[in-house]
């Protein structure tokens, strides 16, 4: 039985202890937050998935063998197709290291010639009228449905000429038909007449040069120059050029198949010369992305050029 | 022993209980705020709250790389060889510094992050000529030494030889046409790393804290 008067030193020593306790469930509640919040991920690591990686190496894939498609023009399909798979292979050792280095993943990238498609380019790659014997012609002729991934022009502002330079495409229904005007050195107009409707556009040249993407519908000199393209017709069956004599540049048409309109493109054909070379149109390619906890690979056909409206 | 009286055995009681309880208080308030400064109220180092980050982080670098024209290879490319950095930069060392980067890139930054207390940085890593070289990195935007639970996010862009400087005060020369010697008026210091039409591969890395 406790005396009366050792009641509050007993009260006292509870208190001190029950504060003990406080403090040391608090110390030990702390520290295992502590622990786990520091196993659960280093300070500064990353998350990128195999999906993101996919998605950068692909787009790295395309524009390197876009560039290979129209760094030259005198090659054969087995050419080309050798020359893309030396640059995938270059690629792929870059952006393996790239990786390697930020990550501890393997990633790379393979591409196979024999899986892949070709398709076929028209292309002028020296200033001069845009004439085939006639300035009235067809670069890419009548016949069966294509895919149209490109249609470039590269006027010389100087050089051309003020009467009126007509493109249009058509798949045999709806025709996408533009007017470019020369006004001077400085000032052109587009004029467009598709299924959607009419519209003239003004469009600046830069550096002497006007450089329309027809088939997108802008100018990559003038960002306000904006117009209907091609792209809203998803196939087209033939590309005719009117009034090529008033138009001085150059120009590239790809679709995703042969075009006998014009001879292949030789080393002896001059640059000044529409002719038609081959271009891989899908790529057939294998992306892979390895690391201690994953493991991913993807055989896909990489479309080079955008295909239909988009 | 000194004998205490009834009024005093009474005031000493009170003293005790006031002492003991004054000792509870301050344990419970030391625990209290032990638990309000745990790593899991929301503080940088909390792993969701690093999820979202790291998650937000390598969301802006997708949407700023999707942008039609001024994608992450216009950013890297945005290089005025005069001053030796990016344009309208501060200078070499820390790039845009306590700046944005103009644009998209600037404005997703800044809405994204440094409007809710975040700082970053944003540097530009890049391969050697030699596979054997270390990566070089230019700061694009750098504000200090991440803090502990910093998170970064990647993006890797392609550059070709053919592509030119986006800033405006450079003309139409070529990357490849560049050099890499800082004293150079023609000073890029990202080389031609790859043999063909690829230029070099830089990893656009953005750390958040």
């Amino acid at each position: 039985m406790v005396a009366r008067q050792d009641r509050a030193q007993l009260l006292f020593v509870g208190a001190i202890v029950l504060a003990f306790l406080v403090v040391g469930i608090a110390v030990v509640v702390n520290t295992t937050l502590f622990v786990e919040n520091t196993q659960t991920g280093t300070t500064g690591s990353q998350s990128r998935s195999p999906g993101t990686i996919d998605n950068e190496v692909t787009g790295s894939l395309r524009t390197v063998v876009l560039r290979v498609n129209h760094q030259t023009r005198n090659h054969s399909a087995t050419e080309i197709g050798i020359y893309a798979n030396n640059n995938v292979t270059r690629l792929s050792t870059a952006l393996g290291e790239s990786y390697a280095a930020s990550s501890s993943l393997s990633v790379s990238v393979n591409y196979r010639n024999t899986s892949s498609r070709f398709g076929s380019r028209v292309v002028q790659t020296g200033d001069s009228t845009f004439e085939n014997v006639s300035p009235d012609w067809t670069p890419v002729t009548g016949g069966s449905q294509r895919e149209l991934g490109w249609f470039v022009v590269n006027l010389n502002a100087t050089e051309s000429q003020d009467d009126p330079f007509h493109a249009s495409a058509s798949n045999g229904t709806d025709s996408v038909n533009l007017t470019i005007d020369k006004v001077s050195d400085t000032e052109f107009w587009v004029n467009t007449s598709s299924p959607t409707g009419s519209d003239s556009v003004r469009c600046q040249p830069r550096g002497g040069r006007l450089f329309l993407d027809l088939r997108r519908g802008r100018s990559v000199t003038d960002d306000n120059c904006r117009f209907n393209g091609t792209s809203e017709l998803n196939t087209v069956s033939q590309v005719n050029f009117a009034g090529g004599d008033n138009a001085v540049g150059k120009y590239a048409i790809v679709t995703n198949s042969s075009s006998a309109s014009v001879p292949a493109c030789k080393t002896t054909t001059s640059r000044t010369e529409p002719c038609h070379a081959p271009v891989v149109w899908t790529a057939n390619t294998t992306v892979s992305v390895v690391g201690s906890k994953v493991q991913y690979e993807s055989d896909k056909n990489v479309t080079i050029y955008p295909s239909g409206g988009q | 022993m000194v004998k205490m009286s009834g009024t005093d055995r009474g005031q000493a009681y009170s003293l005790e209980a006031i002492a003991g309880s004054v000792i509870v208080v301050t344990a419970l308030l030391f625990a209290l705020q032990s638990i309000i400064i745990t790593p899991t109220t929301s503080s940088g180092v909390d792993p969701d709250v690093r999820k979202d980050l790291r998650a937000q982080a390598s969301d802006t670098l997708v949407i700023v790389h999707s942008n039609e024209t001024t994608d992450l290879s216009y950013y890297t490319r945005n290089w005025v060889p005069e001053s030796r950095t990016f344009e309208g930069a501060q200078n070499p060392s820390v790039g845009y510094g306590t700046a944005v980067p103009p644009g998209i890139f600037g404005e997703i930054l800044n809405t994204t992050f440094s409007q809710r207390s975040r700082l970053y940085n944003v540097e530009v890593l890049y391969l050697g000529v030699n596979a054997t070289d270390d990566r070089g990195r230019v700061p694009m935007v750098y504000r200090g030494q991440p803090a502990e639970g910093a998170v970064t996010a990647s993006y890797t862009v392609t550059l070709y030889d053919n592509q030119t400087l986006t800033s405006g005060k450079t003309g139409t020369a070529e990357l490849w046409e560049y050099g890499t010697d800082p004293n150079s008026e023609a000073y890029y210091p990202i080389p031609n790393a790859v043999e063909g039409p690829v230029y070099n591969v830089v990893e656009v890395r953005l750390t958040v804290w």
